[in-house]
């Protein structure tokens, strides 16, 4: 069973309570009188404890757990703490101020050039090619000019053709018409002659038949 | 944390079987002042790791990028454009580099202290981590960006930035005055619990299951921290730009 040590010996402690004495020697004697009054009652608990198994355990444990803590206590003040300020504090803070300076020379500012120079050449070629598109404009209306002029000259330069051609062609078409009407008259008149001919021969053929019927047919 | 091996025949207390112990500091000893030597040491790596990226990166700059300019731009681009949004066209220029290192240098510190493998090197006393699992790093940071706003306000607007302190109201005054005390604050706090708690986390998964059960964990933990640097990055913009600006 635990015991509490008490400053004085328990021999003489045990023994009963002891009347309070004035002098120097008060405190000590008050200490010994508490003592041994707690370790009597203690005693007392104990010995209705040690009846009972399962409270005799659970004291057993309780105890042990008591007798810890000091224990516990005396290592935590020793091994550190985690609210434990000191001068690391300003020495991270010129850590940290040294890093943005070495970052913003090292890292920042040359990447950040070379970011906003390309940011700049793409817009200087998006500018370029907004002009191209005008001059576009510009050579497309000429092109269309042109385009119009020569389809004008070609439709001129088909018309004259065309009423040349028509011309000559009528020319050619009169001509043509004269001399076949020109023989047509000659044909006509050379068939005219020949029917003149052929009428007088045949005036004559009748004549000469028509003698030699009545010559047959009247006889003598 | 220390994580102590404990076989079960060796138990004489209770506090014995479970205990991660918080709050173990490497100390070095500058005149009579202490730091936290665990803490300079994972700075350290993180600076170098934050210089070494664009030295490399920046060695042969070409308008079409590629590769790891790519990267720089993006991450350069992300880091304008949070300001940006946060500080408006006009006046977020200046303000890049404050914003950038404070987003670079938290992300960077949470990552390293989730990823890189620290419990290789063995200290004295207390272990290598992030170096925002520090109450001092985290403070440092929230203090910057209070000194940053403060600077931001007095030098657009003058002394008439202290006519903020009674702007919707005069009857808002101890709010507004108690405002500039809780932002520092919240700022900490928010950084140190979240790191502290995803590394204790971790420690007390890894110390009962080892193998596959604190995995999800890790990686809720590197999500997290790294909404934490945005978080941080984004406040501490918002809070100059806010005090930048004019009158509503």
């Amino acid at each position: 069973m635990a015991v509490i040590p008490c400053r004085a010996s328990s021999a003489r402690s045990s023994s009963g309570r002891v009347p309070a004495i004035r002098g120097a020697a008060d405190q000590k004697v008050r200490v010994r009188y508490n003592c041994a009054f707690f370790q009597e009652a203690l005693q007392n608990v104990a010995l209705k404890v040690s009846q009972n198994p399962t409270v005799r355990k659970a004291a057993f444990l309780a105890m042990n757990t008591l007798w810890a803590i000091p224990a516990i206590a005396e290592e935590a003040e020793e091994k550190g703490k985690i609210f434990d300020f000191n001068l690391t504090l300003p020495i991270i803070v010129a850590e940290f101020l040294l890093l943005m300076l070495a970052l913003d020379n090292l890292w920042f500012k040359p990447v950040a050039k070379v970011m906003d120079e390309r940011d700049e050449a793409i817009r200087q070629k998006l500018m370029g090619v907004r002009d191209n598109s005008d001059e576009i404009k510009k050579l497309q209306e000429q092109a269309e000019a042109i385009l119009k002029a020569a389809r004008a000259e070609t439709t001129a330069e088909l018309n004259k053709m065309r009423r040349e051609t028509a011309a000559s062609l009528d020319a050619k078409l009169q001509e043509s018409r004269q001399r076949v009407e020109k023989e047509l008259a000659e044909a006509l008149a050379n068939l005219e002659s020949q029917k003149e001919e052929t009428l007088r021969s045949l005036d004559k053929q009748v004549q000469e038949l028509s003698d030699q019927i009545v010559a047959k047919v009247i006889p003598f | 944390m220390q994580i102590e091996q404990l076989q079960i025949f060796e138990i004489d207390n209770p506090h014995q079987v479970s205990s991660v112990e918080v709050g173990q500091h490497f100390y070095w000893q500058i005149g009579n002042l202490q730091v936290h030597a665990q803490v300079l040491i994972t700075s350290w790596v993180v600076i170098a790791l934050l210089i070494a990226l664009p030295v490399v990166a920046t060695r042969n700059l070409q308008t079409i990028p590629t590769g790891l300019q790519n990267f720089i731009e993006y991450v350069l681009e992300f880091i304008r454009d949070l300001t940006r949004t946060q500080m408006g066209e006009e006046e977020y220029r200046p303000w890049v580099p404050f914003i950038g290192t404070m987003f670079l240098s938290i992300f960077v510190s949470n990552w390293s202290g989730a990823l890189l493998p620290w419990r290789v090197i063995q200290l004295p006393h207390g272990e290598l981590a992030a170096p925002t699992n520090d109450i001092n790093t985290t403070v440092a940071l929230a203090l910057l960006t209070s000194v940053a706003y403060f600077y931001a306000g007095l030098h657009k607007r003058g002394f008439s930035y202290f006519g903020k302190y009674i702007q919707p109201t005069p009857v808002l005054l101890p709010i507004n005055i108690l405002e500039d005390f809780t932002k520092p604050l919240s700022l900490s706090f928010r950084l140190f619990g979240n790191i502290l708690a995803d590394e204790l986390v971790v420690a007390v998964l890894v110390s009962l299951v080892p193998l596959i059960v604190p995995v999800p964990m890790m990686l809720l933990g590197l999500f997290t921290s790294a909404i934490q640097a945005l978080i941080s990055a984004t406040l501490a913009a918002a809070y100059i730009g806010e005090s930048m600006e004019g009158h509503h």
